[in-house]
C-alpha cells in the first residue's frame, strides 16, 4: 500500500436532482498524517465532493477507496465507521445540552438504563486533553462562542474514531484570533497521525497551514500540488482559470440626506432577551454603510426589523421619514425598500416558480405588468428577457424554474428583481455568499452603481474583504452594540476589525456617535 | 420530407425537460399499476372475465346512453377539480368541498321548488348562484377560523362536512320533506332545472358551465396577478411574505373562490340530474375534486384530460357492474392505487436520478465534442 492509497476518490461524477453536474470526473487522494487543502471557487464542487466522502450524497459514477479497500458510503454512519468525520459550516449541536452530552450523543455511556454523566465527562475530558483542547465538559453549548463550538464538533468526530477529518470552511465563522488557535490544534492532530481535509478559499490560510492542495474548478480537478511549490496567486489562478482583480473599483461617495435612520434602537428576541442594545446610525442616500461582526451579534434582528419581518422594540427606526415599524412589508417595498436576504433559496426566491415569475413577484401591482384584469405577459417577458441579459443569468429562458439554476445564477435573478424595483434603500445580507467569482464581481459592481445613482445601501457581510471594499462607512456590531465606527474605511485592516468583532477592543462613545450622521 | 418532420419530433421530445419526462413516466407507470390491479381483480371476481373486461375498457363507445353517462360524470369532476386546484395552489389543504356541494345542492333545489320554479334560463342561473353563495359561507367558517385562530384547516373542514350533512338532513326530513315520500322534497319546478342538450340523453347545460369554470380557474391562476400571487403563496409562503404579499389574506381568497365553485358544483349536479332533492349522504364529488387536482398537478389546464380519463373508466366499471356482475367499488381501488403512486414523491426517484444523470452526461459529451472540434 503506497502512501497515496490511504484515501482515494476516483472518477467521481455527481449530478444533483436539478440537473447540475457538481462533480465531473474528479480525482482526489490524500496521505496519512497530512493537512490537505481543497481549493476552488464557491460552487466549484468542493462541498459536493466532501458530502460524498461523508456519505451524505452518493456519486453517480466513480469509486471511493479507503486503505486500499473500495467502500460504498451510503450514509454518514457508514462513513464514520470507516473513520471519516466531518465538521460542517453550520454546527450540528444541541444548544440546551452540555458539551459532554453532545459529544457522546448516540454513543452514550450508561449505567443500567441511566445516562452516565460522569463517564461522559471523562470521555470528553480525556480526548480533549489528548489533543490539547481546553474544554469544560459541563458547559452548555448555548453559552459557548463559535470558536469553542467548533472545537466541540471536532472532538465529536474524534471520539467516534475519525482518522480523516473534513473541515468545511472552518474559518469562515471565526475571528482571526480564533483561527490561529484552531490552526495550532489542527497541526497537533496532524502530528498525532490524523489526516485533515481542509476546504477553504482563503489562500493565506492554505499557504500557512496545509501540506498539499488540490484545486477544483467548475467540477473538475485541476491538479494536486505541494503547497510549498505554489504561491497564493498560483492557486488563485488555478482556481479561477484567469487572473481576476477581486476588488471592485469605486469612486468617492456623494451622500445625500439620511434615508435610513435608527436612533436609540433596542430590539428583543422571542424570549424577551435584548439582542440589539441602544444603537444609533444612519444610511444616507448615495452611500454604502457596512456592518461587520461575527454572526449572531445582532445583525439578524436588526435586518428583520429594517425589512419589516418583525416589529417590536423601542427607539426610532425610519425610512425616508416613515416609521418602519408601523408599515407592512408591502408598504415598505412601495416606499422603495429592496432586500437581498441571506437565505436565497427559502426567502429570496421560489425554486418552483419560473424566472419570470420570480422576477416580477414584487412588481405584480405595477400598471406596466397588468392589462385590464390580466397580466401583460408580453411586457413581462420582454422585461425579464432584458434583465436576464443585463444580469447575465445563465439559463434556458424566462420560463425555466429558478430551482434548476446554479446558486450564482439564482442570486443574479434575486438581485435583478430587487435592483429593478424602486430600490431607494437596499439592505444586502451576505449578497455574495456561496457564489462564484464572476457573479460576485458583477453583483458588487451593481451595488456600487446603485450607490452612485442615489440608493442608500446597508451591507451586512461576513466577508471582510467585501465589507472593506464596498463600504463607505463601517460599523462593527458586538453583542448587539456598536463597538466601533469608521468614517473612512480605506485605512482599516482586517486584523484591526477582528479585535473589535471579538469585543477585545472598543471605541469611545464619542467616536461611535459619528455613525449617526444626518448629513 | 417525412424524415425531416420525424426529426423535428425527436428534437422536440428532447427539448422537454427531464422533470417533465419523468413526470409523464411516473403518471404512466401509476396508471399501468392501477389498471393492472383492476384487471387482476376483474379476472379473479368476474364470472365471465372476457366480457367484463370488454365492458370495463370499451363501454362508453358501446351505446349512446353509456357515452352520455360518461359526460354526466365529467361535469362535476371538472367543477370540483377546478375548485380544489385553486385552493391547493395556495397550499391550503381545504377538504370542505363535500359540505359545500351538499348544501349548495339543497339550496339550489329549494330555490327551484319555492323561489323560481317557473322561470326558464334565469331561474337556474339564479339557483346556481345561490348555491355558490352558500358554498362561500360554508368555506368561510373554517377558512376564517384558520385565519384568526390558526385552527387546522384539514381537521376543521372535515368536521364542517359533517355539520353540513346533518344540518341538511334536518331540513330535508323535518322541514322540506314531501309528506307523501320517505326521503325527498317536493319536485323541482319544471323550468327550474338545467336544459338537456342532446335529446334522449341526460347531458345537460351544466357542461358549458363546467368548461367555463375550468377556463376561469386556469386564467385566474396563470394569467392574472391574483393567481400569480396565490401560487407564490402556495409555492413558498416565506418568499411571498418577503416580496410583500399578504400570505394569510391570499390563502383566504383562494378558499373563498373554491367554496363558491363547490356550492355551484352541488347546484349544477342537482339541477342537471335530479327531479327532487334526495341526497341523504355526502356525494363524494368533493373527494373527486381532490383526486382530480392531484392528477392535474393543481393546474386546471390538465383537468379535462383527467376528467375524461376518470369518467371513462368509471363508466366502464358502472356498465360492467350490471352487465357482468363485478362490484363497481373496483373503480375506487383503481383510482386509489393511482393516487397513491402519483402522490409518492420518491416513487421512481432512482429512475429519475438515472435520467437526470444520463441527460447531464449527454450534455457533457456534447460540450467535450464541441471543445474537441474547436481545438481541431
Amino acid at each position: 500500500m503506497s502512501d497515496d492509497d490511504f484515501l482515494k476518490l476516483e472518477h467521481i461524477t455527481k449530478v444533483y436532482d436539478n440537473g447540475i453536474m457538481a462533480n465531473d470526473d474528479v480525482n482526489f487522494s490524500t496521505r496519512k498524517g497530512e493537512i490537505h487543502a481543497i481549493c476552488g471557487e464557491n460552487g466549484a464542487g468542493k462541498s459536493t465532493l466532501m458530502k460524498q466522502l461523508y456519505g451524505v450524497e452518493q456519486p453517480n459514477e466513480g469509486r471511493i477507496i479507503i486503505k486500499g479497500q473500495e467502500v460504498k458510503l451510503t450514509s454518514p454512519q457508514v462513513a464514520i465507521a470507516n473513520g471519516i468525520g466531518m465538521v460542517f459550516q453550520h454546527f450540528m449541536l444541541v444548544p440546551s445540552l452540555s458539551v459532554a452530552e453532545n459529544i457522546t450523543l448516540g454513543i452514550e455511556p450508561t449505567t443500567g438504563l441511566k445516562f452516565d454523566t460522569k463517564k461522559a465527562a471523562e470521555i470528553t475530558k480525556s480526548v480533549s486533553d489528548k489533543y490539547g483542547f481546553d474544554i469544560d465538559p459541563a458547559a452548555r453549548i448555548r453559552d459557548l462562542t463559535v470558536g469553542v463550538k467548533q472545537k466541540v464538533e471536532i472532538l465529536k468526530a474524534l471520539v467516534r474514531g475519525a482518522e480523516i477529518l473534513i473541515l468545511d470552511e472552518p474559518t469562515a465563522v471565526l475571528t482571526p484570533q480564533e483561527t490561529s488557535e484552531l490552526f495550532v490544534q489542527l497541526r497537533a492532530l496532524r502530528e498525532a497521525g490524523h489526516t485533515i481535509i481542509f476546504i477553504s478559499h482563503k489562500l493565506g490560510e492554505v499557504k500557512s497551514l496545509c501540506d498539499r492542495v488540490t484545486v477544483i474548478r467548475r467540477g473538475h480537478t485541476v491538479g494536486t500540488y505541494n503547497v510549498k511549490d505554489v504561491s497564493e496567486s498560483d492557486i488563485s489562478r488555478l482556481m479561477v482559470g484567469v487572473n481576476v482583480e477581486s476588488k471592485v473599483p469605486k469612486g468617492k461617495a456623494n451622500p445625500g440626506p439620511a434615508y435610513l435612520v435608527a436612533k436609540d434602537l433596542e430590539l428583543f428576541d422571542l424570549n424577551g432577551k435584548r439582542v440589539v442594545n441602544d444603537i444609533s446610525f444612519t444610511v444616507r442616500s448615495g452611500e454604502i454603510v457596512g456592518i461587520a461582526g461575527v454572526e449572531g451579534n445582532g445583525q439578524e434582528p436588526l435586518v428583520n426589523a429594517i425589512t419589516g419581518f418583525s416589529g417590536g422594540g423601542s427607539g426610532t427606526l425610519s425610512m425616508g421619514g416613515f416609521d418602519i415599524r408601523s408599515m407592512s412589508i408591502h408598504e415598505l417595498r412601495e416606499k422603495g425598500l429592496a432586500y437581498i436576504p441571506e437565505d436565497r433559496m427559502s426567502t429570496g426566491a421560489s425554486g418552483t416558480l419560473s424566472i419570470c415569475e420570480n422576477m416580477i413577484a414584487d412588481k405584480v401591482d405595477w400598471k406596466r405588468y397588468n392589462k385590464g384584469l390580466l397580466l401583460n405577459q408580453p411586457v413581462i417577458k420582454e422585461d425579464t428577457d432584458k434583465w436576464i441579459k443585463d444580469y447575465d443569468v445563465l439559463c434556458d429562458g424566462g420560463n425555466q424554474k429558478v430551482g434548476m439554476l446554479s446558486g450564482g445564477n439564482i442570486q443574479k435573478v434575486l438581485v435583478a428583481r430587487e435592483l429593478t424595483g424602486l430600490a431607494k434603500l437596499i439592505v444586502c445580507d451576505q449578497p455574495t455568499r456561496g457564489i462564484d467569482v464572476g457573479a460576485t464581481d458583477s453583483i458588487r459592481r451593481r451595488l456600487v452603481n446603485m450607490r452612485d445613482s442615489g440608493s442608500a445601501i446597508l451591507l451586512i457581510s461576513a466577508d471582510l474583504g467585501e465589507i472593506l471594499n464596498l463600504s463607505d462607512r463601517l460599523i462593527v456590531l458586538f453583542e448587539g452594540e456598536i463597538v466601533a465606527y469608521f468614517p473612512d474605511v480605506s485605512k482599516v485592516t482586517e486584523e484591526e476589525l477582528g479585535y473589535y468583532m471579538l469585543g477585545v477592543k472598543r471605541m469611545s462613545a464619542g467616536q461611535i456617535e459619528g455613525a449617526y450622521s444626518v448629513q | 420530407m417525412s424524415n425531416k418532420s420525424s426529426k423535428g419530433i425527436a428534437e422536440r421530445l428532447r427539448s422537454i425537460s427531464v422533470q417533465t419526462r419523468h413526470e409523464i413516466l411516473r403518471m404512466a407507470v401509476a396508471i399501468a399499476i392501477g389498471l393492472g390491479i383492476a384487471v387482476v381483480l376483474i379476472v379473479l371476481t368476474a364470472k365471465d372475465p372476457e366480457s367484463a373486461l370488454t365492458y370495463f375498457v370499451g363501454a362508453p363507445f358501446m351505446s349512446l346512453s353509456y357515452f352520455s353517462h360518461m359526460i354526466e360524470v365529467i361535469i362535476p369532476l371538472l367543477m370540483s377539480g377546478a375548485a380544489v386546484c385553486i385552493m391547493f395552489s395556495a397550499n391550503q389543504f381545504n377538504l370542505g368541498l363535500e359540505g359545500t356541494i351538499y348544501l349548495g345542492g339543497l339550496v339550489a333545489a329549494l330555490s327551484g321548488i319555492y323561489l323560481v320554479p317557473n322561470l326558464p334560463v334565469l331561474g337556474p342561473i339564479f339557483s346556481i348562484l345561490l348555491g355558490g353563495l352558500v358554498g362561500f359561507f360554508i368555506i368561510a367558517i373554517p377558512a376564517l377560523l384558520q385565519y384568526k385562530f390558526k385552527a387546522n384547516i384539514v381537521v376543521s373542514t372535515l368536521m364542517m362536512n359533517y355539520i353540513c350533512l346533518y344540518v341538511g338532513l334536518y331540513f330535508l326530513f323535518d322541514v322540506f320533506k314531501d309528506p307523501a315520500s320517505s326521503q325527498h322534497t317536493y319536485p323541482i319546478g319544471s323550468d327550474a332545472g338545467l336544459a338537456v342538450l342532446i335529446p334522449g340523453t341526460k347531458i345537460h347545460a351544466g357542461l358549458f358551465l363546467a368548461v367555463a369554470v375550468v377556463i376561469f380557474a386556469y386564467v385566474l391562476l396563470y394569467k392574472t396577478k391574483l393567481g400569480l400571487s396565490i401560487r407564490t403563496v402556495g409555492q413558498n409562503p416565506k418568499f411571498a411574505k418577503y416580496v410583500g404579499l399578504s400570505v394569510s389574506g391570499l390563502a383566504l381568497v383562494s378558499q373563498f373562490i373554491g367554496g363558491v365553485i363547490g356550492g355551484m358544483t352541488g347546484a349544477v349536479q342537482m339541477l342537471g340530474l335530479y327531479q327532487r332533492f334526495e341526497w341523504t349522504s355526502l356525494t363524494g364529488y368533493g373527494w373527486d375534486g381532490v383526486t382530480m387536482a392531484i392528477f392535474a398537478h393543481n393546474n386546471p389546464k390538465y383537468l379535462p384530460f383527467a376528467a375524461i380519463f376518470l369518467a371513462y373508466f368509471r363508466t366502464g366499471a358502472w356498465v360492467m357492474s350490471f352487465k357482468a356482475g363485478v362490484q363497481i367499488d373496483l373503480v375506487s381501488v383503481f383510482e386509489g392505487v393511482m393516487v397513491l403512486f402519483i402522490m409518492a414523491e420518491k416513487f421512481l426517484s432512482g429512475t429519475y436520478r438515472k435520467m437526470i444523470f444520463a441527460d447531464a452526461d449527454r450534455k457533457r459529451k456534447e460540450r467535450n465534442a464541441a471543445k474537441g472540434g474547436e481545438a481541431a
